[in-house]
């Protein structure tokens, strides 16, 4: 009998990640010289915003459970696959982001060594985005176009709220570090992807 | 595009489940076939005719 009942694989890498987050956190409260401040900090700042996302999904998936299992009716073998390749790659995104983030502000001097600590969470995105791209070719003909259609208006709201952004940045409207810019691409991309498909979907209903 | 796939699964008995595995898809892109909401690419829309045992002109009224 499993210890964590219905919960697919996405799931439990999260409860996972949260889990090892919460046990840093506590063995760094607990004793703060066997924890770097900034692995303390990153494992709070985990715990907290996956644990709070987790709480949110929870919640929503029992809320609407009923419109998940139809608008979320990709082929179940696929949707398995996609799952068990996206856990991993985000389990190892967390663990080469904090480790990133504290070895470069404890600082790397020679700047090729810096650059690789700095781009290595790269690796796991592009698992996940390769993880993607394979979902994308395994679902059916209907799914790929909504794939498809909810990539394309995400691209374009991202790349149209970028241009807007640069053009109000030129204009000294407004101020934006262009590092954190960047790195909100992604992120974004993946959060309109999300609510285009969402709104795609309900085409087919 | 109007269709009578959803008559022709009733008709043998199949839930819309079971068409969508004996086709290979979801049972979702079933739901959208039937009520018009999805037009079938044409490899779909020949399985669909051949599994009915119809031609797809059959199957399928593109209307006017």
């Amino acid at each position: 009998m499993s210890i964590l009942p219905r919960t697919n694989p996405t799931e439990r890498w999260m409860i996972t990640t949260v889990a090892l987050a919460g046990l840093i956190s506590g063995v760094g409260r607990l004793w703060p010289m066997v924890i770097d401040a900034g692995l303390l900090r990153a494992a709070d700042g985990i715990a907290i915003a996956l644990g709070g996302w987790m709480l949110v999904y929870a919640l929503g998936r029992r809320l609407f459970a009923a419109q998940l299992s139809r608008w979320c009716d990709s082929p179940g073998a696929a949707r398995d696959r996609y799952m068990r390749r996206l856990g991993p790659a985000m389990l190892l995104y967390m663990i080469t982001l904090v480790g990133s983030i504290v070895l470069i502000k404890r600082g790397i001097e020679p700047v090729t060594l810096r650059a690789a600590v700095a781009v290595a969470p790269m690796l796991p995105v592009s698992m996940v985005a390769a993880a993607m791209v394979r979902y994308v070719h395994e679902v059916d003909e209907m799914q790929q176009r909504i794939e498809t259609l909810a990539v394309c208006i995400a691209a374009l709201l991202v790349s149209l709220g970028y241009f807007a952004g640069g053009l109000l940045v030129v204009a000294k409207v407004i101020e934006l570090e262009a590092g954190a810019a960047m790195l909100w691409v992604f992120p974004l991309l993946c959060m309109s992807y999300g609510l285009a498909k969402f709104f795609v979907m309900r085409r087919y209903q | 595009m109007n269709n009578e796939v959803r008559a022709l699964r009733e008709g043998q008995g199949w839930s819309q489940g079971e068409l969508a595995e004996r086709l290979g898809v979801s049972r979702q892109t079933i739901h959208a076939i039937e009520t018009g909401k999805y037009d079938p690419s044409l490899p779909l829309a020949f399985k669909l005719a051949r599994l009915f045992g119809k031609p797809i002109e059959k199957l399928f009224d593109p209307g006017e």
